[in-house]
């Protein structure tokens, strides 16, 4: 299957997916982006990649995580953003400017957590190849291992279009 | 718009790699509990091994290839070795080209040439734009698309995609068979009988275009002229005396018979009124009955919206066909979904507007089908392994229901086990009620690698 997200500086992003077996792709709509990526503890949500314009930014002090010295932020989305957190607490270690650890809260009730490991440099940018996503609700956990990894491949705008989807599969 | 993310979830598709493969090995097994008329099999056990295989000599070139073999109990698959491109066997092949084409990328356009899926249009229980595919139906209500060859040209600029399809010929969807439960044979008088009269397939290519929107609404247009992939049917009754046939000519094309109507059984012509339970009389009458497959124009459309709390689709066409023995209609489906935390839910209503009612006997037409029904979808994630679904089809009238419930589990990385209870029940008039003795229990296990 294959996920394209298109995210947009002034409102949420556009996601579609493409799965081979009816030949067609299909919106993720805006309502179900809180849905659990094909029965993981990844939501639909969780894999954009955020965009820092569409969050506020408030530092909160300094922790340590896994014997990292981080920094730890609180992000809040911005009203033009919906998301189904209400505010995410971030650890960014300091030694390597890498995610150590993600809370992603509704209110005041932490819905999942992510913690970043098996932080190598590839190509000068420290890259977690492991993230493991906890849903506090449910009490399960899906590891994500990465085990390819490239920067800076030359890619070209119509990469990131629906027909590249159909292509990609 | 900026772009910022395209997360690929895929195995196949790595840059770096000149050549990648996929497949499965496959078999289903299939419990009816109760035996039809001109079907005495409780059991039939299936296995399918697919193999597909992607060469990408250069980013902007990809050749794409596939091979179906298949093994049955229940002779719904040849029994020769011969390799199938066209698909316009009765059975389905033995070893079949799923598909062999070549795409080539530049810029905003793509072409590909070869056979190959084509899928149009945004609803998913009924399409009615969707003329570019047609399926295998020989079990009705378990179907799956066939390729075709086609060369189709692509063009795509910001939201808007143009999409250009010509297909030199007709690749027909594949009906039941007629010795088999998915045909419901019309009870007929002693001495008459039906003849299956092979099929009659059009020459010349089919054509369309497509223009589709991808904004916060989607929508799209489509154009399409060619032929429709379902049948209708023609009959001719013929006196056959001792040395002497009186009625029309035309010598049956022979082959497997394969005959059907969807909508109703075939019309009793009215001097043939009455039933015998005795032998056969002399004479008989023969009941040619041949496939053909009408001209058809379509014009049609497609729209999806997000509202707040569930997502609005929307399909219809208007079929319009020069051949007099063909209907003239409008097809028109409303679906809404939902997703609410691990359900998903979908529900709809399909109906149909004839305009011109055509002068065929019949026809095999199950999106007409399931028009004048409200249909629906269900599903529930109960993790990363494990899901369960209910679909579900009622006409307005009553006449008959489908349900499908459906418990898929994998086990690991590769294997995958899928139980299937499928619920039929109407009168013998209607297009669901007519197979109220097929409802089954099906277990499916795959390996995927």
């Amino acid at each position: 299957m294959a996920l394209l997200v298109i995210n947009h500086p002034d409102r949420s992003s556009d996601q579609w997916m493409w799965t081979p077996a009816i030949n067609r792709e299909r919106r993720i709509a805006l309502q179900d982006r809180s849905t659990r990526f094909f029965g993981t503890d990844f939501s639909f949500e969780d894999l954009e990649e955020p965009d820092t314009n569409q969050f506020d930014y408030r530092l909160l002090g300094d922790e340590t995580i896994d014997g990292a010295l981080c920094w730890k932020v609180e992000s809040k989305p911005k009203q033009t953003k919906i998301s189904q957190y209400t505010h995410s607490l971030v650890w960014v270690r300091k030694d390597n400017y890498a995610f150590a650890q993600i809370e992603n809260y509704n209110k005041d009730q932490l819905v999942r957590r992510a913690r970043y490991s098996d932080i190598r440099n590839v190509q000068g940018i420290w890259t977690a190849h492991s993230i493991e996503m906890q849903d506090m609700k449910r009490n399960s956990r899906t590891i994500l291992k990465i085990e390819k990894l490239q920067y800076n491949l030359p890619m070209k705008d119509d990469a990131f279009t629906l027909q590249a989807l159909s292509r990609e599969s | 718009m900026r772009v910022l993310l395209a997360v690929i979830f895929t195995a196949a598709v790595c840059a770096a790699q000149s050549y990648t493969q996929r497949g499965f090995l496959e078999s289903r097994a299939t419990f009816y509990p109760q035996t039809a008329a001109n079907d005495r099999a409780r059991m039939i056990g299936e296995s399918l091994f697919r193999y597909e295989g992607f060469l990408r000599p250069s980013s902007a070139f990809q050749l794409a290839g596939s091979v179906d073999l298949r093994l049955d109990t229940h002779h719904q698959v040849e029994r020769d070795l011969r390799l199938s491109w066209q698909d316009r066997e009765t059975r389905r092949p033995t070893v079949e080209v799923r598909r062999l084409s070549g795409m080539y990328h530049k810029g905003p356009m793509t072409f590909e040439a070869g056979k190959q899926f084509v899928r149009w249009g945004k609803t998913d229980i009924v399409t009615p734009t969707d003329r570019f595919a047609p399926r295998d139906f020989l079990t009705v209500v378990d179907n799956d698309f066939l390729p075709i060859t086609a060369a189709r040209l692509t063009f795509e600029k910001g939201s808007n995609t143009v999409d250009a399809v010509w297909s030199p010929r007709l690749t027909p969807s594949r009906i039941p068979l007629p010795d088999q439960r998915w045909v419901v044979l019309p009870d007929l008088p002693a001495g008459v009988r039906l003849n299956d009269a092979g099929a009659k397939f059009p020459g010349g290519p089919q054509s369309g275009a497509r223009w589709n929107h991808a904004g916060t609404i989607e929508y799209g247009v489509a154009l399409y002229q060619g032929f429709n992939h379902m049948p209708s049917f023609e009959i001719s009754p013929r006196f056959i005396v001792p040395f002497l046939t009186v009625g029309p000519a035309g010598p049956p094309t022979g082959g497997t018979p394969a005959f059907n109507s969807s909508r109703s059984p075939l019309p009793t012509p009215a001097f043939l009124t009455g039933r015998s339970a005795g032998p056969p009389t002399v004479p008989d009458i023969q009941v040619d009955v041949q496939r053909f497959y009408p001209r058809m124009f379509m014009v049609g459309g497609d729209v999806a919206f997000p509202l707040p709390w569930l997502t609005v689709k929307g399909e219809a066409a208007r079929f319009t066909s020069s051949d007099h023995r063909a209907d003239e209609l409008g097809l028109y489906v409303l679906q809404l979904e939902r997703q609410l935390g691990e359900w998903f839910f979908l529900g709809g209503y399909a109906a149909e507007i004839i305009t011109r009612k055509g002068t065929q006997a019949g026809d095999f037409v199950p999106d007409r089908g399931l028009s004048q029904a409200f249909l629906g979808r269900a599903g529930y994630t109960i993790d990363a392994n494990r899901s369960i679904a209910i679909e579900a089809a009622a006409r307005q009238n009553g006449k008959g229901t489908w349900t499908k419930f459906e418990y898929s589990q994998a086990m690991g990385q590769h294997w995958r086990t899928t139980l299937n209870l499928t619920l039929i029940r109407g009168e013998v008039d209607d297009f669901l009620g007519q197979y109220r003795r097929n409802s089954h229990a099906l277990l499916v296990v795959r390996y995927s690698y």
